[in-house]
């Protein structure tokens, strides 16, 4: 079994299914979209201590992938599968997630995986 | 991206249909009944206990590791050491108070590993086991045998400097900045030169505070398995999911991702956990050696020396101020302990509260080989403003001023530079003036109460940063009109799930009932900033906010979903304030009673005004208020790891020898706030969680001096020094 935080790959005799978790992609997806702060400070830039913006405090920047990406990275994943499950159709309401997520499935399809 | 709320600097607030009433957490009920699950209560099939052998040493390097009797006694799964995992922890010591950086790791050459050799404080780990119980992992700890070389110590922050001090560092014992150099922070500002030449007194005194463990109540503990081989859930009370994720991560070589971290519950938060701990390390890496989960957990004694608490400082003040009380100019070099590591800069505040812009600061960031120190609570405030505040007390006596009126004299105000979205520091110093009654309890002549028991009062002030910025809020609902949110915080103590539920609720226009949170899991909720500074309401809120106003728009547009369907509404909101400071503003007032024969200090009355702007649930609001006055108090009378400067040992670790401040030990803490809104953050809300405990140092121990008129420089300021001072 594999399991990375939206999918879940297992086999079902000879056909190995993938569920897709889309109100955990939809997570992602939300992060990617927003940016969630895009790339960090260089280091060399950053002041030292107190004269930080926040103070001794994590700043809020923080590297996640673009969207685009993810989507890719979902891709690929259907790749290795012959049958999607997708579990948590409800969150595919966002049109704008629907429309990225249709674009990967149709993907699928084209190459014979199948929908359930 | 405009505010929530119209501008009206300065306006009074009252409550909202929701917010700003007080109401009970919406998991109170979980928590008095015991359904709460904090890490330590869960368990998985086949888990495995695992204990950390720690250095019994202040510095020493391990010749020789030998684990096999350990690995041969029944029971135990997996021993590892430094000898067997190379992992590095954090970015790297001058990645102090940095989100991790993979530049700064590399570049750095104070490494700070898992388990490290040489070790460089007594409690720092250097192997662990990981066994069917907890009773089979700690006789296997001592069954590991260690040949140590015992090198040279030392735990005061001004002899490490001195030459021929012992070296923790090839590179000597002052922290290195990020290009590695052994260089001082601080920076001068304006002409401190000048400012000293128009004054017409300089002052000079030296103040010295102490380390302060944090203390919280949950001994930390962590729980790992590995789902795949590339897939990770650790459950850890960690003050912040994301930055926690990405820190694992980055020191396991794996993507964000690849790390799920989940805290549903955690015994108080207290500072430095908006990240990674070495503990989630240790876990991560025995269930991938022994494929099982693995239960990491710290005893009392290993969470006080193993993990971190406030750096204690050695400061001297110079103050140059004229004749009719104005403030000319500052000068502060200071010492901060910080233990062999960098894990924060060691920075020091309260200078900036004053109008004085001629300033000299040195703050030197020293490595002695005490344990290490990090962020509590206010980080460097509570240590910052106890000397420059207690100066300030003083000069003010001395030039025959109120303190109270040398303080509006001098407080930092608004200029054409320096802009704020809305400054209160005058209403909070004249209302706690008022409300604590001033004049009739301060002695304009200190000591002057006849017999041994003495009064006194004494009063301190503060601005603290109450910025805006990135975060991200999720919100659903579906059919039957319930509403989801979907929010990154964690709860640490001050009522976030509850926070965030109010103000979706209120900008729904909903009851608070019909909202149900998913917080602290990183697969189930997107982005927060963590709830370290003070900033989840203001930054976290008002996402919630914004999503609940597209939520709105989206059913305005197409009503209530139907069936299955639900409506989704996401924001991530980046917030400024147009190049205006935003802070929040504090004055507290104490009355102490001194017995100048006992060298007994008890405080009789506390009064806590502060402006936070709106108060968005005022119950846990004031009780916020309350315990971090009564951690200031703490740290003003009592607090202190001692070392033993013979052995480099701790001499009083855990609760009793620490001898922490309770309810019992304090009057009530009367808080008042002054509410505002300045048109940023959600409705206004500003810091509430880290402003009170900042006061509480210098306050009391101004009120000592007007009692028994001796100043005290040192902190804790305990029986024997002020017997002493009165000797």
């Amino acid at each position: 079994m594999d399991r990375r935080d939206f999918l879940l790959l297992f086999r079902r005799g000879h056909e190995r299914v993938l569920e897709l978790s889309c109100e955990r992609l939809y997570m992602r997806w939300a992060d990617a979209r927003s940016g969630a702060g895009g790339a960090p400070p260089e280091p060399s830039s950053a002041s030292r201590g107190d004269t930080q913006p926040w103070g001794e405090e994590p700043p809020t920047e923080i590297v996640t992938m673009t969207s685009a990406d993810l989507l890719d990275e979902l891709k690929r994943e259907l790749l290795d599968a012959d049958v999607l499950r997708i579990v948590g159709r409800e969150w595919l309401s966002d049109p704008d997630f629907r429309r990225d997520v249709e674009t990967c499935v149709e993907v699928f399809c084209a190459r014979g995986g199948r929908v359930e | 991206m405009s505010p929530p709320t119209s501008r009206t600097q300065q306006a009074q607030v009252g409550p909202m249909d929701t917010v700003g009433r007080d109401t009970r957490r919406i998991d109170a009920y979980e928590r008095v009944t015991g359904r709460a699950t904090y890490t330590r209560d869960l368990t998985f099939p086949g888990m495995l206990y695992a204990r950390v052998l720690r250095s019994p040493h202040p510095h020493a390097r391990i010749r020789s590791i030998d684990t096999s009797r350990a690995e041969a006694l029944p029971g135990v799964r997996a021993v590892i050491t430094h000898e067997t995992h190379q992992v590095v922890y954090g970015s790297g010591s001058i990645a102090g108070g940095r989100q991790y950086s993979d530049e700064a790791k590399d570049i750095t050459v104070h490494k700070r590993y898992m388990f490290d050799n040489p070790v460089r404080h007594v409690g720092q780990p250097v192997a662990a086991v990981a066994a069917v119980d907890r009773y089979v992992a700690e006789e296997a700890l001592e069954l590991i045998d260690i040949d140590w070389e015992e090198l040279p110590f030392v735990v005061d922050v001004e002899e490490a400097l001195e030459p021929g001090a012992p070296r923790i560092w090839p590179e000597g014992n002052l922290g290195l900045d990020i290009r590695n150099e052994p260089l001082p922070m601080g920076g001068v500002s304006g002409d401190p030169e000048a400012g000293f030449r128009a004054a017409d007194r300089v002052f000079t005194d030296r103040y010295t505070t102490a380390f302060v463990q944090d203390a919280q109540l949950e001994p930390r503990s962590a729980i790992a398995y590995w789902e795949s081989d590339d897939k990770l859930v650790l459950h850890t009370p960690t003050q912040g999911i994301s930055n926690c994720r990405h820190d694992n991560a980055k020191d396991l070589g794996l993507e964000d991702h690849q790390v799920q971290v989940i805290c549903k519950y955690m015994g108080g938060g207290f500072g430095d956990k908006n990240g990674s701990y070495y503990f989630d390390l240790i876990a991560a890496t025995l269930a991938k050696e022994t494929n099982a989960p693995v239960l990491v957990e710290l005893t009392r004694k290993d969470d006080w020396l193993g993990t971190h608490g406030r750096w204690h400082t050695v400061q001297d003040l110079e103050v140059g101020v004229t004749n009719d009380g104005t403030v000319t100019a500052i000068r502060l070099n200071a010492h901060s302990g910080m233990g062999p590591y960098l894990r924060r800069s060691g920075g020091l505040s309260g200078i900036d509260a004053y109008a004085c812009q001629d300033v000299d600061r040195t703050i030197y960031p020293v490595h002695t080989n005490r344990m290490v120190s990090g962020n509590f609570r206010g980080p460097s405030e509570p240590q910052g403003y106890f000397p420059i505040q207690s100066m300030m007390d003083g000069i003010a006596y001395e030039l025959g001023m109120d303190p109270v009126d040398f303080a509006l004299k001098n407080m930092l105000r608004p200029t054409d530079d320096i802009r704020f979205t809305n400054y209160m520091l005058d209403e909070c110093i004249e209302r706690g003036r008022d409300l604590f009654d001033w004049s009739s309890r301060w002695r304009p002549q200190p000591g002057s109460d006849p017999g041994p028991i003495k009064r006194g009062a004494g009063m301190s002030f503060m601005m603290f940063r109450a910025g805006v910025g990135p975060s991200s809020a999720i919100l659903r609902v579906d059919s039957q009109g319930r509403y989801t949110l979907f929010v990154g915080v964690t709860d640490i103590g001050p009522g976030a799930k509850t926070t965030m539920a109010m103000l979706a609720a209120e900008e729904l226009g909903v009851a608070l009932e019909r909202v149900e949170v998913v917080w602290g899991d990183t697969d189930r909720c997107p982005y927060s900033v963590g709830e370290s500074g003070s900033r989840t309401t203001m930054m976290t809120g008002f996402a919630v906010v914004e999503a609940a106003r597209d939520l709105k728009g989206q059913m305005a547009d197409r009503g209530i979903p139907s069936g299955d369907d639900v409506l989704i509404a996401s924001a991530t909101p980046t917030p400024g304030t147009e190049g205006q400071r935003r802070m929040c503003f504090g004055a507290h007032f104490v009355e102490v009673e001194a017995d100048t024969q006992l060298g007994h200090v008890r405080v009789t009355k506390y009064v806590a005004v502060h402006e936070s702007g709106r108060i968005l649930n005022p119950l846990p609001a004031r009780d916020q208020i309350r315990g971090a006055a009564i951690q200031g108090i703490g740290q003003a009378l009592h607090e202190d790891l001692l070392y033993d400067p013979r052995n480099g040992h701790p001499l009083n670790a855990g609760y009793y020898g620490a001898r922490h401040v309770t309810h019992m030990d304090v009057p009530e803490i009367e808080v008042t706030f002054i509410q505002t809104d300045d048109g940023y953050g959600p409705y206004g809300a500003k810091t509430v969680g880290e402003a009170g405990i900042i006061l509480g140092p210098s306050a009391v121990a101004n009120a000592i001096y007007n009692a028994i008129g001796v100043r005290m420089k040192e902190l804790p300021i305990t029986r024997q020094k002020i017997l002493e001072a009165l000797a």
